[in-house]
Protein backbone atom coordinates (compact mmCIF):
# COMPACT_ATOMS: atom_id res chain seq x y z
CA UNK A 1 0.00 0.00 0.00
CA UNK A 2 1.47 3.70 -0.56
CA UNK A 3 1.03 6.95 1.36
CA UNK A 4 -1.44 7.44 -1.01
CA UNK A 5 -4.02 4.51 -0.68
CA UNK A 6 -5.71 5.70 2.43
CA UNK A 7 -8.74 3.85 3.72
CA UNK A 8 -12.10 5.73 2.68
CA UNK A 9 -13.02 6.20 6.88
CA UNK A 10 -9.52 8.14 6.93
CA UNK A 11 -10.41 10.24 4.31
CA UNK A 12 -13.69 11.25 5.58
CA UNK A 13 -11.71 12.22 9.05
CA UNK A 14 -8.72 13.59 7.39
CA UNK A 15 -10.30 16.91 6.76
CA UNK A 16 -10.54 17.43 10.76
CA UNK A 17 -6.97 17.35 11.03
CA UNK A 18 -5.42 19.55 7.82
CA UNK A 19 -5.03 22.49 9.30
CA UNK A 20 -3.13 21.39 12.37
CA UNK A 21 0.44 21.98 13.01
CA UNK A 22 0.57 21.05 16.29
CA UNK A 23 3.19 22.18 18.75
CA UNK A 24 3.41 20.23 22.21
CA UNK A 25 5.43 21.81 25.56
CA UNK A 26 8.63 20.78 25.74
CA UNK A 27 7.82 20.86 29.32
CA UNK A 28 5.07 18.59 28.90
CA UNK A 29 7.18 15.22 28.18
CA UNK A 30 9.46 16.77 30.67
CA UNK A 31 7.09 16.38 33.31
CA UNK A 32 7.54 12.47 33.41
CA UNK A 33 10.79 11.73 32.47
CA UNK A 34 13.84 13.29 30.87
CA UNK A 35 14.21 14.98 27.60
CA UNK A 36 17.72 12.90 27.72
CA UNK A 37 17.07 9.58 26.63
CA UNK A 38 16.55 10.90 23.27
CA UNK A 39 19.18 12.45 21.16
CA UNK A 40 18.37 15.74 19.94
CA UNK A 41 20.95 16.42 17.63
CA UNK A 42 19.60 13.94 15.38
CA UNK A 43 16.37 13.60 13.08
CA UNK A 44 15.37 10.56 11.64
CA UNK A 45 12.59 9.99 8.91
CA UNK A 46 10.70 6.40 8.24
CA UNK A 47 8.53 5.41 6.36
CA UNK A 48 5.86 2.49 7.27
CA UNK A 49 2.37 1.41 8.55
CA UNK A 50 1.32 1.96 12.30
CA UNK A 51 0.58 -1.36 13.98
CA UNK A 52 0.01 0.03 17.29
CA UNK A 53 -1.58 3.62 18.38
CA UNK A 54 -1.49 3.64 22.66
CA UNK A 55 -3.61 6.65 23.22
CA UNK A 56 -2.16 6.80 26.63
CA UNK A 57 -0.60 8.82 29.69
CA UNK A 58 1.96 9.29 30.59
CA UNK A 59 2.65 8.90 26.95
CA UNK A 60 1.24 8.39 23.45
CA UNK A 61 2.86 5.93 21.19
CA UNK A 62 2.81 5.34 17.84
CA UNK A 63 4.37 1.70 16.66
CA UNK A 64 5.47 2.13 13.01
CA UNK A 65 6.72 -1.03 11.08
CA UNK A 66 9.21 0.27 8.51
CA UNK A 67 9.78 -2.25 5.76
CA UNK A 68 13.41 -1.58 5.89
CA UNK A 69 16.10 -2.92 5.52
CA UNK A 70 16.70 -4.57 8.13
CA UNK A 71 12.74 -4.63 8.64
CA UNK A 72 11.61 -3.07 11.94
CA UNK A 73 9.27 -1.85 14.33
CA UNK A 74 10.04 1.33 15.83
CA UNK A 75 7.86 2.58 18.93
CA UNK A 76 7.40 6.65 18.33
CA UNK A 77 7.01 8.53 21.81
CA UNK A 78 5.24 12.02 22.40
CA UNK A 79 3.40 13.72 24.58
CA UNK A 80 0.46 13.14 27.43
CA UNK A 81 -2.88 12.62 25.85
CA UNK A 82 -3.84 15.73 28.17
CA UNK A 83 -1.63 17.95 26.39
CA UNK A 84 -1.92 16.42 23.06
CA UNK A 85 -6.10 17.18 23.17
CA UNK A 86 -5.22 20.38 23.91
CA UNK A 87 -3.79 20.74 20.55
CA UNK A 88 -6.41 18.91 18.37
CA UNK A 89 -5.00 14.95 18.69
CA UNK A 90 -7.75 12.84 19.73
CA UNK A 91 -8.44 8.81 20.34
CA UNK A 92 -8.40 8.05 16.48
CA UNK A 93 -6.15 10.90 14.95
CA UNK A 94 -4.19 7.57 13.83
CA UNK A 95 -5.01 4.14 13.40
CA UNK A 96 -3.11 0.85 12.82
CA UNK A 97 -3.19 0.30 9.21
CA UNK A 98 -2.53 4.13 8.71
CA UNK A 99 0.15 4.47 5.84
CA UNK A 100 2.73 7.16 8.26
CA UNK A 101 5.82 9.34 7.33
CA UNK A 102 7.61 9.82 10.35
CA UNK A 103 9.96 12.08 11.42
CA UNK A 104 11.58 11.96 15.51
CA UNK A 105 14.38 12.51 17.13
CA UNK A 106 16.31 8.83 17.82
CA UNK A 107 16.79 7.20 21.39
CA UNK A 108 20.65 7.38 22.29
CA UNK A 109 20.88 3.79 22.71
CA UNK A 110 20.20 2.80 19.45
CA UNK A 111 17.11 1.37 20.13
CA UNK A 112 14.08 1.93 16.83
CA UNK A 113 12.36 4.25 18.52
CA UNK A 114 12.47 7.92 19.38
CA UNK A 115 10.62 11.28 20.41
CA UNK A 116 8.15 12.51 17.48
CA UNK A 117 8.92 15.65 15.47
CA UNK A 118 6.02 14.93 12.99
CA UNK A 119 3.74 12.42 11.47
CA UNK A 120 2.47 12.44 8.00
CA UNK A 121 -0.42 10.37 6.97
CA UNK A 122 -1.66 11.52 3.61
CA UNK A 123 -1.83 15.36 3.67
CA UNK A 124 -2.45 15.34 7.60
CA UNK A 125 0.85 16.73 9.69
CA UNK A 126 0.47 15.81 13.34
CA UNK A 127 3.49 17.39 15.45
CA UNK A 128 3.85 17.08 19.31
CA UNK A 129 6.71 16.58 22.15
CA UNK A 130 8.88 18.46 21.22
CA UNK B 1 -59.73 36.56 59.39
CA UNK B 2 -57.93 38.12 56.40
CA UNK B 3 -54.43 39.26 57.24
CA UNK B 4 -54.40 42.58 55.72
CA UNK B 5 -56.49 43.56 58.62
CA UNK B 6 -53.70 43.81 61.15
CA UNK B 7 -51.57 45.66 58.49
CA UNK B 8 -51.39 49.02 60.55
CA UNK B 9 -48.95 51.77 59.61
CA UNK B 10 -46.76 50.77 62.87
CA UNK B 11 -46.27 46.85 61.06
CA UNK B 12 -45.96 48.56 57.72
CA UNK B 13 -43.16 50.41 59.27
CA UNK B 14 -41.68 47.54 61.06
CA UNK B 15 -42.16 46.20 57.86
CA UNK B 16 -40.37 48.74 55.67
CA UNK B 17 -36.86 48.57 58.81
CA UNK B 18 -36.86 44.30 58.56
CA UNK B 19 -35.92 45.40 54.30
CA UNK B 20 -33.60 47.94 54.96
CA UNK B 21 -32.02 45.96 57.49
CA UNK B 22 -31.79 43.10 54.99
CA UNK B 23 -30.42 44.66 52.89
CA UNK B 24 -27.69 46.16 55.09
CA UNK B 25 -27.02 42.55 56.21
CA UNK B 26 -27.04 41.62 52.16
CA UNK B 27 -24.47 44.50 51.36
CA UNK B 28 -22.71 43.02 54.56
CA UNK B 29 -22.41 39.74 53.10
CA UNK B 30 -21.23 40.36 49.90
CA UNK B 31 -18.45 42.28 51.64
CA UNK B 32 -17.66 39.44 53.14
CA UNK B 33 -17.41 37.40 50.18
CA UNK B 34 -13.86 35.96 49.31
CA UNK B 35 -11.94 36.91 46.14
CA UNK B 36 -12.86 34.50 43.45
CA UNK B 37 -10.17 31.96 43.24
CA UNK B 38 -11.96 29.57 42.59
CA UNK B 39 -11.32 27.92 38.89
CA UNK B 40 -8.83 26.41 36.60
CA UNK B 41 -5.41 28.30 37.03
CA UNK B 42 -2.04 27.78 34.21
CA UNK B 43 1.14 29.34 34.94
CA UNK B 44 2.10 32.60 33.47
CA UNK B 45 4.27 34.09 31.63
CA UNK B 46 4.08 30.99 29.10
CA UNK B 47 8.34 30.82 29.51
CA UNK B 48 8.28 30.01 33.01
CA UNK B 49 9.58 26.99 32.51
CA UNK B 50 12.70 28.07 30.58
CA UNK B 51 14.38 26.76 27.81
CA UNK B 52 15.57 23.35 28.61
CA UNK B 53 12.99 20.87 30.32
CA UNK B 54 16.29 19.16 31.33
CA UNK B 55 17.52 22.57 33.50
CA UNK B 56 14.34 24.37 34.53
CA UNK B 57 14.77 27.99 35.97
CA UNK B 58 14.12 27.56 39.82
CA UNK B 59 11.66 30.68 40.71
CA UNK B 60 13.42 32.30 43.53
CA UNK B 61 17.02 31.58 41.74
CA UNK B 62 19.44 29.52 43.33
CA UNK B 63 18.42 27.81 46.67
CA UNK B 64 20.21 28.67 49.81
CA UNK B 65 22.11 25.44 50.72
CA UNK B 66 23.91 24.54 54.10
CA UNK B 67 26.71 21.98 54.36
CA UNK B 68 26.59 18.79 53.35
CA UNK B 69 23.57 19.61 50.72
CA UNK B 70 25.05 21.98 48.87
CA UNK B 71 27.94 19.80 47.73
CA UNK B 72 25.75 16.78 47.68
CA UNK B 73 23.62 18.89 45.17
CA UNK B 74 26.29 19.72 42.95
CA UNK B 75 27.43 15.83 43.10
CA UNK B 76 24.05 15.11 41.95
CA UNK B 77 23.61 17.70 39.33
CA UNK B 78 26.73 16.02 38.01
CA UNK B 79 25.64 12.98 37.47
CA UNK B 80 22.46 13.74 36.08
CA UNK B 81 24.48 15.76 32.88
CA UNK B 82 26.57 12.53 32.73
CA UNK B 83 23.75 10.03 32.97
CA UNK B 84 21.31 12.61 30.71
CA UNK B 85 24.81 12.31 28.57
CA UNK B 86 25.07 8.78 28.01
CA UNK B 87 20.82 8.58 27.13
CA UNK B 88 19.74 7.24 30.67
CA UNK B 89 18.79 9.86 32.67
CA UNK B 90 18.53 9.35 36.66
CA UNK B 91 14.93 8.56 37.15
CA UNK B 92 12.59 11.11 39.12
CA UNK B 93 9.88 10.16 41.07
CA UNK B 94 7.34 11.42 38.19
CA UNK B 95 9.19 8.62 36.01
CA UNK B 96 7.93 5.99 38.62
CA UNK B 97 4.15 8.27 38.03
CA UNK B 98 4.25 8.94 42.02
CA UNK B 99 2.91 12.42 42.85
CA UNK B 100 5.01 15.57 42.57
CA UNK B 101 3.90 16.83 45.94
CA UNK B 102 4.28 20.07 47.70
CA UNK B 103 5.20 22.33 46.50
CA UNK B 104 5.86 21.40 43.20
CA UNK B 105 1.90 20.93 42.51
CA UNK B 106 1.39 24.14 43.18
CA UNK B 107 4.32 25.03 40.05
CA UNK B 108 1.23 23.87 37.75
CA UNK B 109 3.17 22.20 35.02
CA UNK B 110 -0.10 21.02 34.26
CA UNK B 111 -3.26 23.39 35.07
CA UNK B 112 -4.48 23.20 38.41
CA UNK B 113 -8.36 23.52 39.98
CA UNK B 114 -9.62 25.42 43.32
CA UNK B 115 -12.22 24.83 44.73
CA UNK B 116 -13.18 26.23 48.16
CA UNK B 117 -16.19 26.95 50.53
CA UNK B 118 -16.38 28.36 53.98
CA UNK B 119 -13.78 25.08 55.71
CA UNK B 120 -11.69 23.82 52.73
CA UNK B 121 -9.75 25.15 50.08
CA UNK B 122 -8.96 21.89 47.65
CA UNK B 123 -6.07 22.13 44.71
CA UNK B 124 -6.57 19.81 42.02
CA UNK B 125 -4.19 18.98 39.56
CA UNK B 126 -4.27 17.69 36.54
CA UNK B 127 -0.86 15.83 36.66
CA UNK B 128 -1.07 12.55 38.28
CA UNK B 129 -4.97 13.39 39.50
CA UNK B 130 -3.12 15.07 42.37
CA UNK B 131 -5.39 16.85 45.40
CA UNK B 132 -4.24 18.98 47.84
CA UNK B 133 -6.93 19.80 50.92
CA UNK B 134 -6.50 22.92 52.80
CA UNK B 135 -8.69 22.73 56.03
CA UNK B 136 -9.65 26.66 56.69
CA UNK B 137 -9.50 27.84 60.78
CA UNK B 138 -8.34 25.29 62.26
CA UNK B 139 -4.49 25.66 63.90
CA UNK B 140 -2.18 22.60 62.50
CA UNK B 141 -1.84 19.74 64.90
CA UNK B 142 1.66 20.07 66.61
CA UNK B 143 4.14 17.92 63.99
CA UNK B 144 4.78 14.50 65.76
CA UNK B 145 1.21 14.19 65.51
CA UNK B 146 0.79 14.35 61.66
CA UNK B 147 1.85 11.66 59.03
CA UNK B 148 4.11 12.96 55.96
CA UNK B 149 2.27 12.95 52.92
CA UNK B 150 3.21 13.98 49.58
CA UNK B 151 1.12 17.63 49.75
CA UNK B 152 1.69 17.71 53.47
CA UNK B 153 -0.88 18.69 55.88
CA UNK B 154 -2.03 22.43 55.15
CA UNK B 155 -4.07 24.95 57.16
CA UNK B 156 -5.48 28.23 55.64
CA UNK B 157 -7.06 31.03 56.98
CA UNK B 158 -8.51 34.41 55.48
CA UNK B 159 -6.45 37.74 56.42
CA UNK B 160 -7.99 39.98 54.33
CA UNK B 161 -7.88 39.13 50.61
CA UNK B 162 -5.23 37.20 50.95
CA UNK B 163 -5.34 33.45 51.78
CA UNK B 164 -2.38 32.55 53.98
CA UNK B 165 -1.56 28.60 53.92
CA UNK B 166 1.29 26.85 56.13
CA UNK B 167 1.84 23.50 54.98
CA UNK B 168 3.88 20.50 57.18
CA UNK B 169 4.85 17.00 57.24
CA UNK B 170 5.92 16.81 53.63
CA UNK B 171 7.45 13.29 52.64
CA UNK B 172 11.05 13.48 52.64
CA UNK B 173 11.22 11.76 49.30
CA UNK B 174 9.32 14.55 47.87
CA UNK B 175 11.76 16.88 46.31
CA UNK B 176 11.39 20.49 44.52
CA UNK B 177 13.72 20.73 41.68
CA UNK B 178 15.68 17.97 43.22
CA UNK B 179 16.50 19.67 46.74
CA UNK B 180 15.34 18.26 49.70
CA UNK B 181 13.82 18.99 52.39
CA UNK B 182 13.98 18.30 56.18
CA UNK B 183 11.23 16.91 58.31
CA UNK B 184 10.81 20.24 59.82
CA UNK B 185 10.09 21.99 56.61
CA UNK B 186 7.69 24.33 57.01
CA UNK B 187 5.97 26.00 53.72
CA UNK B 188 3.82 29.10 53.97
CA UNK B 189 1.74 30.42 51.20
CA UNK B 190 -0.16 33.74 50.48
CA UNK B 191 -2.48 33.85 48.07
CA UNK B 192 -4.57 36.26 46.42
CA UNK B 193 -6.14 37.78 43.34
CA UNK B 194 -3.84 40.64 41.90
CA UNK B 195 -6.66 41.00 38.87
CA UNK B 196 -9.97 39.40 38.15
CA UNK B 197 -8.36 36.33 36.60
CA UNK B 198 -4.17 36.88 37.93
CA UNK B 199 -3.50 34.91 40.82
CA UNK B 200 -0.67 35.49 42.93
CA UNK B 201 1.10 32.78 45.53
CA UNK B 202 4.12 34.30 47.60
CA UNK B 203 5.62 31.08 48.62
CA UNK B 204 7.75 30.87 51.44
CA UNK B 205 9.85 27.56 52.87
CA UNK B 206 11.57 27.89 55.75
CA UNK B 207 13.68 24.60 56.42
CA UNK B 208 16.91 25.43 58.72
CA UNK B 209 18.26 22.16 58.95
CA UNK B 210 18.73 22.64 54.71
CA UNK B 211 18.44 26.58 53.79
CA UNK B 212 20.78 29.45 55.16
CA UNK B 213 18.06 31.33 55.06
CA UNK B 214 14.10 30.93 53.73
CA UNK B 215 13.53 30.54 50.20
CA UNK B 216 11.45 33.46 48.76
CA UNK B 217 9.65 33.14 45.60
CA UNK B 218 6.57 33.58 43.36
CA UNK B 219 3.93 32.05 41.16
CA UNK B 220 2.08 33.67 38.64
CA UNK B 221 -1.26 32.49 37.21
CA UNK B 222 -3.60 33.03 34.73
CA UNK B 223 -7.75 32.20 34.74
CA UNK B 224 -8.14 29.65 31.84
CA UNK B 225 -11.40 28.60 30.29
CA UNK B 226 -10.01 25.25 29.86
CA UNK B 227 -11.63 22.57 31.93
CA UNK B 228 -9.37 19.51 33.72
CA UNK B 229 -9.19 15.94 32.36
CA UNK B 230 -8.42 13.14 33.72
CA UNK B 231 -4.42 11.17 34.08
CA UNK B 232 -3.83 8.43 34.87
CA UNK B 233 -0.42 7.09 34.55
CA UNK B 234 -1.85 3.43 32.93
CA UNK B 235 0.86 2.74 30.61
CA UNK B 236 3.92 3.75 32.34
CA UNK B 237 6.86 2.73 29.42
CA UNK B 238 10.21 3.64 31.50
CA UNK B 239 12.50 0.93 32.58
CA UNK B 240 14.35 2.10 36.10
CA UNK B 241 17.91 0.25 37.02
CA UNK B 242 19.27 -0.61 39.99
CA UNK B 243 21.50 2.52 39.93
CA UNK B 244 18.05 5.02 39.07
CA UNK B 245 18.67 5.23 35.63
CA UNK B 246 16.04 5.14 33.34
CA UNK B 247 14.82 4.28 29.47
CA UNK B 248 12.32 3.57 27.33
CA UNK B 249 10.60 0.37 26.86
CA UNK B 250 10.35 -0.46 22.93
CA UNK B 251 8.32 -3.35 22.88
Amino acid sequence: MTLMSFPPLFRQRRWLLAALVICALPGVVSAHHSFAIFDQTKTVTIKGVVSRFAWTNPHVAIYVDAPGPPEQQFKIETGSVNALKRTGWKANVIKAGDEAEVTFKPLKNGEPGGLLVEIKIGDTVLTGGG
Amino acid sequence: MKPTRHLTPVALLLGALCMALSATSGATEIAKQKPNISGTWERTPDDWFGEDPDDPVLPGGPMPLKEPYASQYSELKKKQAEANEAGTPLATTSARCLPEGMPTLMAALFPIQIIYDDNNVIVLGEYLQQVRRIILNEPLPPLDELDPVYQGHSRGRWQSDTLVVETRAIRTDVTFYDVPHSEGVKITERIRLTAPDHLQNRVTIEDPQILTKPYEFTFEYKRSDYRIEEYVCENNQIVIDSEGKATLKTD
